[in-house]
């Protein structure tokens, strides 16, 4: 099976990534070469294998719901690269109707 | 003594010298800092050098009477394990001008044993390769020779320490990232099992893979730096509450009776054959000191690379959704909305191999693609892993096997084919896929002078064991010895 542009530049919408015509090419050519490799995978047979998301057995790790310090207001927003008052500032969201 | 050649030297002997109050750590810091000064212009291991802060932690460390393990000792951090108000970028666009608020748990646990944070080492993108070419600020080259890679993605950190501008250093592993760069560099370079060292900090490429761990001159420095960052913290969840051992309590020149398997899936056609016969003749060192050597079979190696390029890249495209212009780091001007911003500030702050491989993620995590692709991976990692229970089941103490196919490849080599890269790790892989640890160490170098490493793996939380073997190993070989000439 052959990767087609369109399928890269559907993917890519979902991961939310512009890419250039030029570089939808070439990953439509690389990921063909890396699926390609990938499929030998096939050649195993895996139906009663379990899967294993993740090396232990984890479980979910409560604590109380006690308050405790945080960082500041200040220093979550420092990095922001752009910001008014306290708040991250972004594009307008809500399209006027 | 003599002080200006201090850089040099290892932890373990700076802190006797320290503790002897023939030095202080302002001494140290300075003549790794004059050291660096001189060589990185060629090497470029660091990506930030801040003499100031680290005088003035080494002033404060002298001052302070208190007996930390790593008290006064320069170390190296890579730049995707965060520290506070520090540049921390993962060598990628997106992250330009982040300084986080916090620090990393390893570094928190640096601190308090005294040691000093001397600089942020380069590394590819978010951890993404095995060259340190898919950095966004500068490849770093081979200390042994400037024409080739130092390995990645823990690249500067390897660098760093095998050129002697570091006296350690900590890098992260996802599928040989600390490993390669040390085979490739001839230094010490460990991956502890999953779960040994608390992530908190990290900055995440594959949450089930990634771990942070040790890049040092020799095995007492690794065990040492070990002992220190591991351990569980309730800020990372799956970080285990396992007791830490002394680890320093291992290094005994004694193999005798220890089990070793060698697996013969590691043993390939087209392998380096200077890489072959270092490694056999390593496996000699071990029969001679007493070691039970054994041909053992891991058969499902050749799906290690398959499964870790769906999984690992699955899990990166999941966790890098994050960077989205909005919090921190990168933003592209002039967005006609949100979409828009998200979109172009991604396409313009990542780049190509952190595109690639987030955009091969999402599409084996994609509707109609996820049964093929993702869930069928899961389950041939659950048969990698079960090759290495029998093994460990049926006696074996360690498996033994060269870390990387080849020694360092030349710069620009392997770019332009993201598979022939890939297959950089073939003999790393597994070993995260599994979760256990795994040490890297050299074992000789090729007849152009190019270091070898040797990989021992070992049981989940059977650190130790590879600290007594691989101590024994380097108490009858001298590689560790020698120096790249710069």
């Amino acid at each position: 099976m052959s990767i087609k542009d369109d399928v890269v530049r559907y993917v890519a919408r979902l991961a939310r990534i512009k890419l250039s015509e030029k570089e939808v090419k070439l990953f439509a050519q690389q990921l063909d070469q890396i699926l390609a490799y990938v499929d030998k995978l096939k050649k195993l047979d895996v139906k009663d294998i379990p899967p294993t998301s993740h090396v232990m057995v984890l479980k979910n790790v409560f604590r109380e719901d006690q308050t405790r310090p945080s960082l500041t207001k200040e220093e979550v927003l420092k990095n922001a690269p752009q910001r008014k008052n306290d708040f991250f500032k972004v594009p307008r969201i809500i399209e006027e109707t | 003594m003599a002080k200006d050649n201090l850089y040099a030297k290892t932890a373990c002997e700076l802190l006797d010298e320290l503790n002897k109050k023939t030095i202080v750590s302002e001494d140290i810091v300075e003549s790794v800092h004059k050291r660096a000064q001189d060589i990185d212009k060629k090497i470029k291991a660091y990506v930030i050098l801040e003499k100031e802060s680290a005088i003035k932690q080494a002033k404060e460390s002298t001052l302070n009477k208190s007996s930390g393990k790593l008290k006064g000792i320069p170390i190296a951090i890579k730049d995707n394990i965060c520290a506070k108000d520090e540049l921390t970028t993962c060598a990628s666009k997106i992250l330009e001008g982040f300084k986080p608020p916090y620090n990393a748990t390893v570094v928190e646990k640096l601190l308090s044993e005294g040691a000093v944070i001397f600089g942020k080492t380069n590394m590819d993108e978010f951890a993404f390769g095995s060259s340190c070419e898919n950095s966004n600020y500068f490849p770093t080259l081979n200390p042994w020779d400037l024409e080739r890679i130092p390995g990645g993605s823990s690249g500067g950190s390897a660098a760093a320490v095998a050129a002697d501008e570091a006296i350690m250093a900590l890098g992260s592993d996802t599928g040989g990232s600390i490993r390669q760069p040390a085979a490739l560099c001839g230094v010490v370079g460990m991956k502890p099992t999953y779960g040994r060292v608390s992530r908190y900090g990290l900055i995440a490429f594959a949450s089930s893979l990634d771990q942070i761990g040790p890049l040092t001159k020799d095995v007492h420095d690794a065990a040492l730096l070990l002992g220190v960052i591991a351990g569980f913290d309730e800020r990372d969840s799956t970080s285990v509450k396992e007791d830490v051992p002394n680890y320093l309590d291992f290094l005994v020149d004694d193999v005798k009776g220890m089990k070793i398997g060698i697996p013969k899936e590691y043993f390939v056609p087209g392998m380096d054959v200077e890489v072959e016969g270092a490694i056999r003749e390593a496996i000699e060192v071990f029969k001679k000191s007493g070691a039970e050597i054994r041909e053992v079979c891991l058969p499902h190696t050749e799906y290690a690379v398959p499964v870790y390029y769906i999984i690992a890249t699955a899990e990166a495209s999941s966790n890098l959704a994050r960077f989205d212009g909005v919090q921190y780091g990168y933003r592209c001007s002039d967005a006609e909305n949100v979409l828009d911003m998200h979109e172009r500030t991604r396409g313009e702050g990542f780049g190509p191999e952190a595109k690639r491989r987030i955009i091969l993620g999402t599409y084996v995590l994609s509707s109609g693609y996820y049964e093929a692709y993702y869930l069928r991976a899961q389950k041939v990692r659950t048969l990698i892993m079960s090759d290495f229970e029998k093994v460990f089941n049926s006696g074996f103490d360690c498996i033994l096997t060269p870390t990387s196919p080849t020694p360092a490849f030349k710069l620009g080599e392997r770019l332009d084919d993201p598979l022939s890269m890939y297959l950089s790790d073939i003999f790393t892989i597994s070993v995260n896929l599994a979760g256990v640890p795994a040490i890297s160490m050299p074992c000789g170098f090729t007849k152009s002078g190019l270091p070898i490493g040797m990989q021992l793996i070992g049981k989940p939380f059977d650190e130790g064991m590879l600290f007594r073997a691989a101590y024994t190993y380097e108490s009858n070989t001298d590689w560790h010895k020698r120096s790249p000439k710069l």
